[in-house]
């Protein structure tokens, strides 16, 4: 059972990372989201990564009328690569959110690293129920976990620079907006 | 020494970057503090931990991580020196016939001269951190380390920018970013071979860790077929709870902000987009002089250093003049020490004239590395000493002449052919107003007072100003401290010796504490708290006398020595002075006097100022710049630095309004009278005025 408080948490301290956070209820929900964030952004393109069913099944549908919908995850690597470059948004289910810095964190795969990295606008999907509360608690996951990826990536928003007068501009070498929608179980 | 001179001169003429830098820097300790807030009680204690047992086990986690790398498949390579890990990476990169290599940010790489090795075999290296792309073109080196290109303003990165790429690029953030951006995507994807640093290497699992904001960082670790992380054996840490207790303070100290945006977790079995399952890991652990700072005593504290540069943000000279100045491939207070470490104590000694010894690096410290003590020792070793630095350590001699012959004195501190040959003998500048002797010492006029019965006894530490300057103060606490009920004793005592720790005469130092604490602890033993209301006495009793003497003596005597504010308040004496609130209240303005800082945490004169009915103004802007007798040097490394920080300092303290200072300094008031009139006063005196004493 996750506590709302965790949940809470995360949206807050992620938004402060300068991510968009949305929470939603049920993967038809998550789906609707992705999509209406797609629509209203003009993203005709979409890379998705690590999607299984229903959620797959729920984001094809929603996004049936886009003009393009990759599921990166079917495709060799070159062409993957290929796609996301030129995708404007790639989609990502990710491993876990770490709610005191407000961060979500994907146990690295081909897919997922594409997505996240290449296209402009990148949205995590994450299940509230993978939310870990502490660094302490993110020390235990990877223990775990990390061996078997071999790589993990933390992600906290969207990349940004100060780098010239401490002037901050968003959006360098990764994606220049990061959308995280926490996906609650429908009660 | 001419050297470093003419740095600074030419660094000093230059208003545009000096105004830049101070401005920047000025944001990232405003931004940071903030930050650093927020964290929980036990989060510095515990990274101290892990840090502490990082630099305690080198061998131990050197060891563990070679032996995972290898398990894991991975390659390895163990560098003793900054030339053995260059050429391990070149001939990797010869080897596989690697023509185009995209670096993320790494001072590692920049300690082993990595680009240079790599260019001379023919090999394209980019940098990809916007920054360090930018110096990088101008053909410079980082002169901070995690923000590379802070020195240099938008118009003149335009400039460098247009002329280097060829194209016209306007002096506005975004548009630059939007042309990095464009030429280093080109790169990303194009190279055979990355290169990293690492900010953490994770012995548990051989894993490295490092945190980009831009996103660099992912693309140059997980494109290239080949990945190449060069790290100092000191970013070891023994697991994930350890590498976490790094993570959970580097970027709130580095930037402000609660995390960077990507912290990327590679090693041996990482995949690449352009390799598949075809890539390549190696992992190269430098030592370049590591080890053997274990074995110092002075040098062994930086190896807890995680390179968050938070003492930057702080550093008076640096603030002013940047790290092309101040250091050498490290740069900043840290870098001091990491030169000694990697290139050893003379390099050291060359930049370590620019350390004014405020000491707030190590109060801004995540893990406390004493710095600034540390820097006094690199003087004393290897430091050129010249005529000035003589004549200044002497100074508180001069000030018990000049209380004998207070007349002579006050007309040759007016008189300008006397100044000019001061200036000319000792190298006092002519153009700063030195303090006028009020006549005499406070050992003269010293009267106890009270019934001597009293259960708080205190042993009242006078130091140079107040005993042979303006005995006047001194007297005055005395009739504080009698009002509030405690019985004041004068023991036997020599000046607390701040100037010869400040121009790295130890020796001398160590003597001078010796006799001091000879003096106190038997004070001490008797139950007295010792009072100083200097604060650069506080500090020196406190600590600076333990760490030279190492006693358990001088423990004692640290142990038990407060700064007058701090005991006040500390105490609860504040609340028998009856509290005032009072409708228009008076402001002021409290400068926390660096020394301050650490012998007395939490500005304890702000509560006594608010106590008394003051409505206080306080900024944090680091040191005022004059930092004892290092702003009467004559000179760039001196006088003129000294002008330039002081300058910026005051426009901050005016834009408050306020007309009065109180700062519990003696020297602090020089610089501030040199821009305006003030009123300064020190809190005693404040007090006494409320208690019409």
């Amino acid at each position: 059972m996750i506590s709302l408080s965790v949940v809470n948490s995360f949206l807050n301290a992620a938004s402060r990372n300068g991510a968009h956070v949305i929470q939603t209820r049920g993967y038809e929900e998550a789906a609707r989201v992705t999509a209406r964030i797609a629509s209203e952004n003009n993203v005709s393109s979409i890379a998705l990564a690590r999607m299984r069913d229903p959620l797959l099944r729920a984001l094809r549908n929603e996004l049936a009328s886009m003009r393009a919908v990759f599921n990166l995850d079917d495709y060799r690597l070159e062409e993957a690569a290929k796609i996301a470059e030129n995708v404007d948004m790639g989609v990502t289910l990710v491993d876990a959110g770490l709610a005191e810095v407000g961060v979500v964190v994907i146990l690295d795969s081909y897919s997922a690293r594409l997505a996240s990295t290449l296209p402009r606008r990148f949205a995590a999907l994450l299940p509230a129920s993978q939310i870990i509360p502490t660094y302490d608690q993110l020390a235990e996951f990877l223990a775990r976990r990390y061996g078997e990826a071999g790589a993990a990536i933390l992600i906290a928003g969207p990349s940004g620079t100060s780098d010239i007068e401490l002037t901050f501009v968003k959006g360098v070498h990764g994606p220049g907006e990061a959308y995280f929608i926490v996906v609650e179980e429908r009660e | 020494m001419s050297d470093l001179k003419t740095l600074v001169s030419r660094a000093l003429e230059d208003k545009e970057r000096m105004n830049t830098l101070w401005r920047s820097l000025q944001m990232m300790l405003e931004s940071r503090q903030v930050a650093m807030a927020e964290l929980g009680e036990d989060a510095l204690p515990r990274l101290l931990e892990t840090r502490r047992y990082t630099a305690a086990n080198l061998e131990k986690l050197v060891a563990k991580v070679i032996e995972r790398v290898r398990e894991a498949g991975g390659n390895v390579y163990f560098a003793e020196s900054a030339e053995d890990a260059a050429k391990y990476v070149a001939e990797v990169a010869r080897s596989k016939g690697v023509r185009l290599v995209v670096k993320s940010k790494s001072m590692t790489t920049e300690e082993v001269m990595l680009n240079r090795v790599l260019e001379e075999i023919g090999i394209e290296v980019v940098e990809t951190d916007l920054g360090e792309w930018i110096v990088q073109l101008a053909g410079q080196r980082p002169s901070h380390i995690i923000a590379p290109a802070v020195h240099l303003s938008r118009r003149e990165i335009a400039k460098i920018l247009s002329s280097r790429l060829g194209i016209s690029v306007e002096p506005d953030p975004t548009a630059i970013t939007r042309v990095a951006q464009r030429v280093l995507r080109e790169k990303f994807l194009a190279a055979d071979m990355g290169v990293t640093g690492a900010n953490i290497v994770v012995a548990e699992t051989g894993a490295a860790i490092i945190v980009t904001n831009e996103g660099n960082g992912r693309f140059v670790t997980t494109f290239p077929k080949i990945l190449v992380t060069v790290a100092g054996i000191e970013k070891i840490v023994d697991d994930w709870v350890d590498a976490f207790n790094v993570l959970r303070v580097l970027a709130r100290s580095a930037t402000g902000k609660q995390t960077s945006v990507y912290v990327s977790i590679f090693g041996p079995r990482r995949t690449s987009i352009k390799g598949g399952e075809e890539s390549e890991f190696h992992l190269v652990l430098l030592d370049n002089g590591r080890m053997e700072a274990q074995k110092s005593k002075w040098l062994s504290e930086a190896l807890r250093c995680i390179r968050c540069s938070a003492c930057f943000n702080v550093c008076a000279t640096y603030r002013v003049m940047g790290g092309h100045v101040f250091g050498d491939i490290y740069t900043g207070p840290i870098g001091v020490l990491w030169t000694a470490i990697t290139r050893g104590v003379e390099r050291a000694a060359q930049i370590s004239p620019l350390c004014i010894s405020c000491g707030l690096c190590k109060e801004t410290c995540p893990v406390s590395i004493d710095i600034p003590m540390t820097i006094s020792w690199i003087k004393n070793e290897k430091g050129k000493k010249t005529r000035t630095d003589w004549a200044l350590s002497m100074y508180e001699t001069y000030t018990k002449m000049g209380s004998r012959a207070p007349r002579v004195f006050n007309w040759l501190g007016k008189n300008s052919a006397a100044r000019k040959l001061l200036e000319l003998v000792a190298g006092i500048d002519s153009r700063r107003v030195l303090p006028e002797f009020a006549g005499g010492s406070f050992f003269d006029h010293y009267k106890p007072r009270g019934k001597g019965d009293s259960s708080i006894k205190v042993a009242y530490f006078v130091d140079t100003y107040a005993a042979y300057i303006d005995w006047g103060l001194a007297e005055t606490a005395v009739r504080v401290l009698n009002h509030l009920g405690v019985d004041v004793a004068l023991p036997k005592q020599e000046g607390a010796g701040m100037p010869l720790i400040q121009y790295g005469f130890l020796e001398k130092a160590k003597k001078l504490a010796e006799k001091n604490v000879s003096y106190l602890f038997p004070y001490v033993e008797k139950g007295y708290k010792i009072i100083c209301t200097e604060p650069s006495a506080a500090y020196c009793l406190k600590v600076a006398y333990p760490k030279i003497l190492g006693t358990h003596e001088a423990e004692e005597v640290a142990k038990n020595t407060y700064e007058f504010s701090d005991y006040i308040v500390r105490t609860g004496l504040l609340e028998r002075i009856k509290p005032e609130r009072s409708e228009d209240s008076q402001s002021v303005f409290y400068h926390y006097p660096c020394h301050g800082r650490a012998a007395a945490p939490g500005a304890p004169a702000i509560k006594i100022l608010e106590h008394l009915g003051y409505r206080v103004y306080t900024k944090d802007y680091g040191c005022c710049g004059m930092a004892g007798t290092w702003g009467m040097r004559k000179g760039p490394i001196g006088y003129d630095t000294s002008i330039e920080i002081g300058r910026r300092v005051v426009e901050i303290i005016h834009s408050t309004g306020a007309k009065t200072i109180v700062t519990e300094s003696s020297v602090c008031p020089i610089q501030f009278r040199h821009f305006y009139n003030f009123e300064i006063k020190h809190p005693v005196q404040v007090i006494a005025e409320k208690l019409k004493l």
